[in-house]
């Protein structure tokens, strides 16, 4: 068990640097950059100043670097924890992800739970039941919260608000620790939608995975037993079931961070998701880097979680 | 979980189908969905009346008889780009999770037959690209290739590869693992026989779950961008840009949100419901069980 | 009381109401109360000497004074802030502003000329970058020097007409000296200390800016307001939801509301007034005349004709504009041509037929067959909608452009390398409302925002003259003679379509507010104040 421990975490590393490579390389793909963008969106300098200001930025800021030396430099700093300063915000990236982290997991863990709350009962009941009406019912419930694109919800749920209550959600942040009603009354709108949608996929595994196990010889056999329907479906059925449908949430809530941008651009939660999509379109590359970072090191870790977790509820389980 | 190896043979297609009309309503409404869908991305020519581009009528006019679905902030029929609006998106749909799942699950497949380094090192390159949040990965694709409706099936293309490659990758494992295909080896099979015989067949139920369940996941994912400014160009009657637009006026134009609305959500409805039937019909463990 | 005598009493009420005009003007300002607003994006950074976007200027309006200032009260005159009065010599080259004595910054300390020629030197040192007040003040102003504590005095290279506006703009703000040798530069919270009315409160980034009110502000009673709060608000739906939800009490921001937005709004509050305004933004399309087919005169002079600007206004600007016109009468006055003028040339003349029929004609003459072009755009607001027109109204010459959308800031790139061949819509915000603006920017050789690299030494001496006449009335002729040179040559790669307008409303609770001339200026809400 240690080793695989350890061996996971040493695949880790190469997939962390590997992606964090990635967008490195994309980002300069990327027509513009920083320079272009400070001078020519002004357009107020006169052409020959112009370039002369974009080669001094870019100067100042080592984008005339090969990319291999800027990504040296800069995944140097990165495993010190020093993610350089924002092109935009001229302030250390450090300080953007203390400030925006919390946030965003805040909401990451709410859409969480919410969705889990409601998909996974939502599942059992459905295979307990299979293809009977209330099937029926909780699947069309399920995929519905599917089938609209997020930021249609969104923008209904906040349209909806405002016409029959008059109301919106906070539009300033407060931090649950400040004012957890404040708080929860601003995010349980993005919360909701987001759970809404990807409650489906949940209950549509949970669902199959049940299926799948309660046709299992031993299932029969404990039915034969005589135990009691509920123990044999919820003991036996619901924790083997479970593996699959950890792995897949595993997965899903890795990559709410960056999932939820579209929520917390429209409710306006100044969380990652809006800071990193600022970044691209700004080209503040140090911004970008940190963020996809860190959602990578959590999207990663959480799958590492997972994975143990998997193996340690099923040890019949090897991995190869 | 893939462990058992009674192959789904093209033979069984027929048998399949039957039972899937009559033991999967839901399935069957999905298909007819998805039947109809494609009928009108076909026809969208003939269907629509106007071109999807035509800004020659006056904006926001409500539903009537001449605009059954009224017009758009410049003056575009509704319903002309909601049927071409099918014929995009089941293209884009379409022909990106064709190209990325299929490109993804030889690549998954391939890898895990020759295992050793080649099938770690893929796997890291897997790894490294899903660790990447998909929307910022699809909006920095976007900025990078430019904007056209091609170059978001590319960015669709990139999101779904590494998905089917670590799920078909893990079928394959398993086959290759199995005392079957130990069996066919022992007995000297050779290693195309092998490959088609059993690897293929096995993966193949995988494959077609994953392209139908993720058709509706690149049309979805396709109108989001275009919400973040990474889709389509907006003059396209992409559903998506649709709703972009019109949720910029849903009081004063409802229209312009529900009819694509609507639409889109039928499709993937539709898609889902169909997506379902074939994995129960196609997954060989339950075809023992149904009922 | 009986009803005969309730009856005389109401009518004499009534009399009374309506025989003394303004009765609401003459209520008195009530102090209290927060104002609440937005901001369309965040500002990231602060400095406002150093930063161009609309958000960092709105963020900091109100904690700083300018030497300079838009009146509050009449944003068309000009009026002093740190300044009780001034002079000019009698060559225009040198003004000398007396500063008000007394003042103090927010952190107590008191307020010189040394702080004013601290900031100018800083603004136009050349080494620093500032696009928005150095680069209208860099070209005119030859250096700032300190008489005694109170009195600054400003050498120009020349004498300039266009200085007092520039100066009076938003961006042209007084920092303090111990700050700037503090924090280097004023980008931190920490750093925005100032004279203004108010003091800067607090930027949760992402979500909310606050200010609160300057207890020891040099104007003794001012400001009414206890504070003001700017939210964060990305995205017209949330804006919009804001609005109609009561959480904000103006719209005096980019972008503008739509016709629709604004119809949504008067449906669902009534105690708002919501008019429409210039925002002093200047709508353009570009053709570039380094490439085929722009770089053939005739096919230039076809676009300017076929292009139909009164269309472009009615439907892509739902009739807020002003079509044609290189000078918007109600912004520069006299400098403009008068519109009935403008309206008669070719290109802007309607019916359009004739002038069709002439393009159609130029383009035959090279291409027989008509021509493909590739038309490019930003993918922001409605230009996308806007480049469809466009492409739509050319398909009628021969001319067949394929619509190209750039993300916004590749977009930027594109056009500042020349890589385009015609740019659909490109809208300029004037950062001081002057007429030399426009033509410094996109129409001289040397213009930021001279995409289509139009080089006639024509419009810039003619630009030149007129930015360095003193005179009122010769200036008016330097510019009435440059815009007739301009349409007479119809061939321009820059295309004027039409100044832009917009919806805006104001909470009716909010008394004594005035929309500045641009939408950077008056923004400091220092005589505002909320009813009831």
């Amino acid at each position: 068990m240690r080793s695989y421990v350890v061996r996971r975490l040493l695949l880790f590393i190469p997939a962390l640097i590997g992606a964090s490579m990635l967008i490195f390389v994309l980002m300069r793909l990327v027509p513009g950059d920083i320079a272009e963008i400070l001078v020519y969106q002004t357009g107020s300098e006169t052409s020959g100043v112009q370039q002369k200001q974009i080669q001094q930025i870019r100067q100042e800021l080592g984008l005339n670097q090969p990319v291999a030396i800027q990504y040296l430099s800069w995944i140097g700093g990165a495993v010190r924890g020093d993610f350089g300063k924002s092109y935009t915000q001229r302030r250390p990236v450090w300080d953007i992800l203390r400030e925006r982290f919390p946030r965003s997991m805040e909401l990451a863990i709410l859409t969480l739970a919410i969705a889990l709350v409601w998909a996974i009962p939502l599942g059992v009941i459905s295979a307990v039941h299979q293809n009977r009406p209330i099937d029926y019912l909780a699947r069309l419930a399920s995929l519905s919260g599917l089938s609209l694109p997020l930021f249609v919800t969104g923008a209904l749920i906040l349209y909806g608000l405002v016409r029959v209550f008059h109301w919106i959600p906070p539009l300033e942040f407060v931090p649950f620790s400040e004012s957890p009603v404040e708080n929860l009354k601003q995010l349980i709108w993005p919360a909701l939608a987001q759970a809404y949608y990807i409650s489906a996929p949940i209950t549509r595994l949970t669902r199959s995975q049940m299926l799948e196990v309660i046709r299992q010889d031993y299932v029969r056999t404990a039915r034969a037993k005589g135990l009691a329907e509920r123990a044999v479906v919820y003991r036996h059925a619901l924790r083997n079931s479970l593996l699959p449908v950890v792995t897949f949430v595993g997965w899903w809530g890795g990559r709410l961070l960056g999932g939820l941008v579209i929520m917390e651009i429209i409710f306006v939660v100044p969380g990652m998701g809006t800071a990193l999509v600022q970044a691209v379109s700004q080209r503040d590359y140090p911004t970008v880097q940190a963020m996809v970072f860190v959602m990578a090191l959590v999207f990663l870790v959480v799958n590492l979680l997972v994975d143990l977790v998997y193996v340690w509820l099923d040890p019949r389980i090897h991995y190869a | 979980m893939y462990g058992s190896i009674r192959g789904f043979t093209m033979r069984d297609l027929p048998v399949a189908l039957g039972r899937l009309l009559r033991r999967q309503p839901l399935g069957a409404a999905g298909g007819l969905i998805v039947l109809a869908l494609i009928l009108v991305a076909l026809l969208a020519p003939r269907l629509a009346p106007h071109g999807p581009k035509d800004a020659a009528f006056a904006p926001y006019l409500p539903p009537s008889a001449e605009f059954p679905m009224g017009t758009d902030q410049v003056g575009r029929d509704v319903m002309s780009r909601v049927i071409w609006g099918a014929r995009l998106s089941l293209y884009v749909g379409l022909v990106s999770v064709v190209f990325g799942i299929t490109a993804g699950s030889l690549w998954g497949a391939v890898t895990a037959y020759l295992g050793g380094a080649a099938d770690t090192g893929s796997q890291r390159v897997v790894d490294a690209v899903m660790a990447l949040p998909p929307i910022i990965l699809a909006l920095a694709l976007m900025a990078a290739l430019g904007q056209s409706v091609n170059n978001v099936i590319l960015a669709l293309v990139v999101l779904l590869t590494p998905t089917a490659a670590r799920t078909i990758r893990s079928v394959a494992l398993g086959v290759v693992a199995s005392p079957y295909m130990e069996a066919a080896r022992a007995v000297g099979a050779s290693r195309w026989r092998i490959i088609c015989r059993h690897l293929i067949p096995n993966c193949l139920a995988a494959y077609i779950v994953l392209v139908t369940t993720n058709v509706s996941y690149a049309i979805v994912v396709e109108a989001s961008l275009s919400f973040i400014g990474a889709g389509a160009p907006p003059d396209e009657p992409s559903w998506g840009g649709m709703l972009t637009a019109g949720i910029q006026a849903l009081e004063t134009a409802p229209w312009m949100v529900f009819f694509p609305g609507l639409t889109i959500s039928l499709a993937v409805f539709g898609l889902n419901l169909f997506g379902d039937s074939i994995r129960d019909v196609t997954d060989p463990r339950l075809r023992g069980g149904l009922g | 009381m009986t009803t005969k005598a309730r009856r005389i009493l109401a009518a004499l009420a009534l009399l009374t109401a309506l025989a003394v005009p303004g009765v609401e003007a003459q209520d008195k300002p009530r102090p209290g109360g927060i104002l609440t607003w937005f901001d369309y994006g965040d500002p990231g950074r602060l400095d406002v000497h150093a930063e161009s976007p609309l958000v960092v200027q709105q963020a900091t309006a109100g904690v700083y004074s300018g030497v300079l200032h838009y009146d509050p009260d009449d944003p068309s005159k000009i009026a002093g802030d740190l300044a009780e009065r001034w002079t000019v010599s009698p060559d225009g080259k040198t003004y000398t502003f007396y500063l008000r004595k007394g003042v103090k910054w927010h952190d107590g300390q008191p307020f010189s000329s040394a702080d004013v020629k601290a900031s100018f030197d800083r603004i136009l040192n050349p080494e620093f970058q500032s696009p928005k007040c150095g680069a209208s003040l860099k070209p005119m102003v030859a250096g700032v020097e300190v008489i005694d504590a109170n009195i600054v005095q400003f050498k120009l290279k020349f004498p300039a007409a266009p200085f007092l506006p520039s100066l009076a703009s938003a961006w042209c703000r007084v920092a303090a000296k111990h700050i700037l040798a503090k924090y280097g530069d004023l980008n931190q919270p920490e750093a925005q200390i100032g004279t203004g009315p108010f003091k800067f409160k607090k930027y949760e980034r992402g979500s909310v800016i606050e200010w609160e009110k300057n207890p020891n502000y040099f104007i003794p009673g001012l400001p009414y307001l206890d504070g003001v709060k700017q939210f964060i608000l990305v995205g017209g739906p949330t804006q919009l939801a804001a609005a109609k939800a009561s959480k904000i009490m103006l719209w005096d921001a980019w972008p503008p509301m739509r016709k629709t937005q604004a119809d949504e709004l008067a449906r669902a509050r009534q105690d708002v007034d919501i008019y429409q305004a210039s925002i002093n933004t200047i709508f353009l399309v570009y053709l570039n005349s380094q490439k085929p087919p722009f770089n053939n005169p005739d096919l230039r002079r076809a676009v300017n004709l076929a292009i139909d600007r009164q269309e472009l206004v009615a439907k892509a600007l739902e009739g807020a504009g002003v079509p044609c016109a290189i000078l918007d009468p109600k912004l520069s006055g006299d400098l403009a041509l008068p519109l009935d003028e403008v309206n008669k040339v070719p290109g802007c003349r309607q019916p359009k037929d004739g002038d069709i029929a002439e393009a159609k004609k130029l383009v035959e003459k090279h291409y027989p067959s008509g021509v493909d072009i590739e038309v490019a755009v930003r993918s922001v607001g409605n230009y996308v909608d806007r480049a469809q027109l466009v492409i739509a109204q050319l398909r009628k010459i021969g001319i067949r452009g394929t619509l190209k959308t750039h993300e916004s800031a590749a977009g930027y790139a594109a056009w500042g390398k020349g890589d385009f061949t015609m740019i659909a819509t490109q809208d300029r915000a004037m950062d001081v409302n002057d007429a030399s603006g426009v033509f410094h920017i996109a129409y001289t050789t040397e213009g930021g925002s001279n995409y289509g690299r139009m080089a006639d030494p024509k419009v810039d001496e003619l630009a030149e003259r007129a930015l360095k006449e003193s005179n009122r009335d010769k200036r008016r002729q330097a510019y009435w003679e440059l815009q007739r040179y301009i349409f007479s040559r119809g061939d321009t790669p820059t295309i004027a379509v039409a100044w832009v307008e917009g919806w805006f409303f104001t909470d009716k609770k909010l008394r004594n507010y005035k929309p500045g001339l641009t939408t950077y200026d008056n923004n400091t809400f220092m005589k505002v104040w909320l009813s009831q």
